[in-house]
């Protein structure tokens, strides 16, 4: 049984990109939410990352036919979203940013009542109900009306109606949002076993990167609706190991060292009172040794070394760097 | 690995039947219709409709324990959902709030939205529900006093054959209440998304239109008589006499067959608001 669901699972994943988009354009009037967006979101756990009002929450109903796109077109598992809408919302469960949930009823009767409208018969729906609210963690509270619900608890039904009717896809819009630390580790987690465990396709969107590198094998990247980058979580990390490297004696010293690192052809950034250089993933230890040697020769102290905890953050605001705005992205996309 | 799998029976796989869109719709309208009085909802959501309900019983119960005294029967069968309007109204005005309102106060639309129904199968379903909930209520206590007829009064088999002629005339015109009531009710409650502020509209509306008939009863001439069609106590009552009996109420009054045509259209009106409005409501 196991073993079929991962071969299953494996077979899936090999199959072709779950969504995929062409010149996809969404406009509310005068302001343009997706500005024809083109991308393949391959099966996996796949983050889809911008900043608030980046276009993400758009995208995603549009994908669901909840709202109809300007121009362009979708696939979803193969079927068009415009014209084979339903077929879409049969294989995807959508997990929505916002409140949705009915104060007066259990988490029972409701994720119930979502299985059947989403087609399943009346005892499967009953079954996979109590299933579900297992999965994520709701015991005997299900039989409660949900306004008594905690947040917790109500990211958690949330999540299990759109998993009662065992979707291909998901489609998750900030399924963090409002919870503490500790929830989010737990919603995360949640996330994550239900993408590899059950190999069913994921999307989480989310304005934190921080969780998404948690948790995702690829990345996708939107800003002002448009695509900014769309890559595997490895092939961001392997170009992002970076070195800090801060010495005594403020700015004039931190520039030496600049300069002197500029003339062994190493590339160093200034960030603050540090300067910050990429780690070549080959030959780390050389890089080690020459940064040392150099601090050594120009006799200054050495007051920090380490290697920074890779943040995608980093990568992200280079390009936005050019346009001066990077403070601001820092925010935007912030961890 | 496999350990904690083995543990884990909390999430399976599902392979089994996938039913199609009218089943989808139908457990919508079920939901719906459960709803309506409270089923599957905390207590003090069964409140209203059930006392409705009872409210709606008393009487039938009062007049079958006449007739059993008297042995004449007393009151008609088209003639209860008249005489009942207030509680009507009062059921109708709470509860098609709670069958639409909420769905947008709380904002649920989405997750019907992103399920394999279209959005007028979900208006649809819910406009269902209410005619349905509104004709058991007119239904449920004419046939209780059917039964009761029987038992007290029909003592030859013609007296129980006019008995259930009469309980069929009781039907169609709850089957009219129903579907009008139960289309203007849903309709005002599709736009808004308090609960208060629907309950208020249809009272509204039905408050207004009674009183507006009412003025126009007073011009001279008659003239006024028109207004009669626009307001849902007078409109059903001219509907039920034209459909049910076949004659006018009096000579100076509204040509018969301008109550179907305006109970005809202000469903069809309704039904199409109601349409868009769901075909065109942000999710």
């Amino acid at each position: 049984m196991i073993t079929d669901q991962r071969g299953a699972a494996a077979r899936y994943r090999q199959a072709v990109p779950v969504i995929e988009t062409v010149g996809l354009t969404k406009r509310y009037g005068p302001i343009t939410a997706l500005d024809s967006l083109t991308v393949a979101i391959e099966p996996g756990i796949v983050g889809l990352v911008g900043a608030n009002g980046a276009g993400k929450s758009t995208l995603i109903k549009v994908l669901l036919g909840l709202l109809d796109p300007s121009a362009g077109g979708a696939t979803v598992l193969g079927h068009d979203i415009v014209t084979a809408g339903e077929q879409v919302r049969s294989m995807v469960g959508y997990m929505p940013e916002h409140d949705c949930l009915p104060p007066d009823v259990s988490a029972t009767e409701l994720v119930g009542h979502l299985g059947r409208v989403a087609g399943l018969p009346r005892a499967a729906a009953r079954e996979r109900t109590a299933e579900v609210l297992r999965h994520v963690g709701l015991y005997e509270e299900r039989y409660r009306p949900i306004g008594g619900y905690s947040t917790g608890m109500k990211q958690r039904v949330k999540l299990a109606q759109a998993l009662v009717h065992d979707p291909q896809l998901l489609l998750l819009d900030e399924p963090t949002n409002g919870l503490d630390p500790a929830g989010r580790d737990e919603m995360l987690a949640l996330v994550q076993r239900t993408g590899t465990e059950f190999g069913m396709a994921v999307v989480v969107a989310s304005h934190l990167l921080g969780e998404l590198e948690r948790i995702c094998e690829h990345l996708v990247v939107v800003d002002a609706g448009k695509l900014r980058a769309s890559d595997s979580i490895a092939s961001y990390t392997r170009t992002q190991q970076l070195l800090a490297v801060e010495v005594d004696g403020g700015a004039p010293a931190r520039d030496a060292l600049a300069a002197r690192l500029t003339e062994s052809n190493i590339h160093a950034d200034v960030d603050g009172r540090a300067l910050v250089l990429a780690l070549p993933p080959d030959d780390e230890a050389a890089m080690y040794d020459a940064v040392r040697d150099t601090v050594a020769d120009l006799g200054l102290a050495l007051l920090r070394l380490e290697q920074r905890r890779h943040r995608l953050s980093d990568m992200f605001s280079e390009p936005r760097a050019d346009h001066g705005r990077q403070s601001e992205q820092g925010q935007a996309a912030g961890v | 690995m496999s350990e904690s799998v083995i543990y884990d029976i909390g999430y399976q796989r599902y392979d089994g039947q996938r039913l199609g869109r009218r089943s989808a719709v139908v457990s919508l309208y079920l939901h719906g219709l459960r709803g309506v009085f409270g089923l599957g909802r905390p207590a003090r959501s069964k409140v209203l409709p059930w006392l409705v309900v009872a409210i709606m019983f008393v009487p039938v119960i009062v007049l079958i324990a006449v007739m059993s005294r008297t042995g004449t029967q007393v009151e008609r069968y088209d003639f209860y959902p008249i005489q009942l309007q207030a509680p009507l109204a009062i059921f109708l005005a709470a509860q098609a709030p709670e069958l639409l309102s909420r769905d947008q106060r709380y904002q649920v639309l989405p997750l019907y939205f992103s399920r394999p129904i279209r959005r007028s199968d979900y208006a649809l379903a819910k406009l269902a529900a209410m005619v349905t909930a509104m004709f058991a209520l007119i239904a449920g206590p004419l046939f209780v006093y059917w039964l009761g007829s029987i038992a007290t009064i029909s003592h030859h088999p013609g007296d129980a054959r006019h008995q259930t002629a009469q309980f069929a005339l009781g039907l169609a015109n709850g089957v009219f209440h129903a579907i009008l009531l139960g289309a203007l009710g849903v309709v005002i409650a599709a736009f808004a998304r308090r609960r208060a502020f629907a309950t208020a509209a249809v009272i509204g509306v039905y408050l207004i239109t009674s009183a507006v008939a009412g003025a126009l009863s007073g011009l001279p001439n008659n003239n006024g008589r028109f207004g009669q069609l626009f307001s849902p106590f007078t409109l059903l009552d001219g509907l039920r006499v034209w459909l049910l009996h076949g004659k006018v109420i009096d000579e100076n009054a509204v040509p018969s067959a301008a109550y179907g045509i305006v109970s005809v259209a202000f469903v069809v009106v309704f039904v199409l608001v109601l349409l868009r409005r769901y075909r065109t409501i942000a999710t």
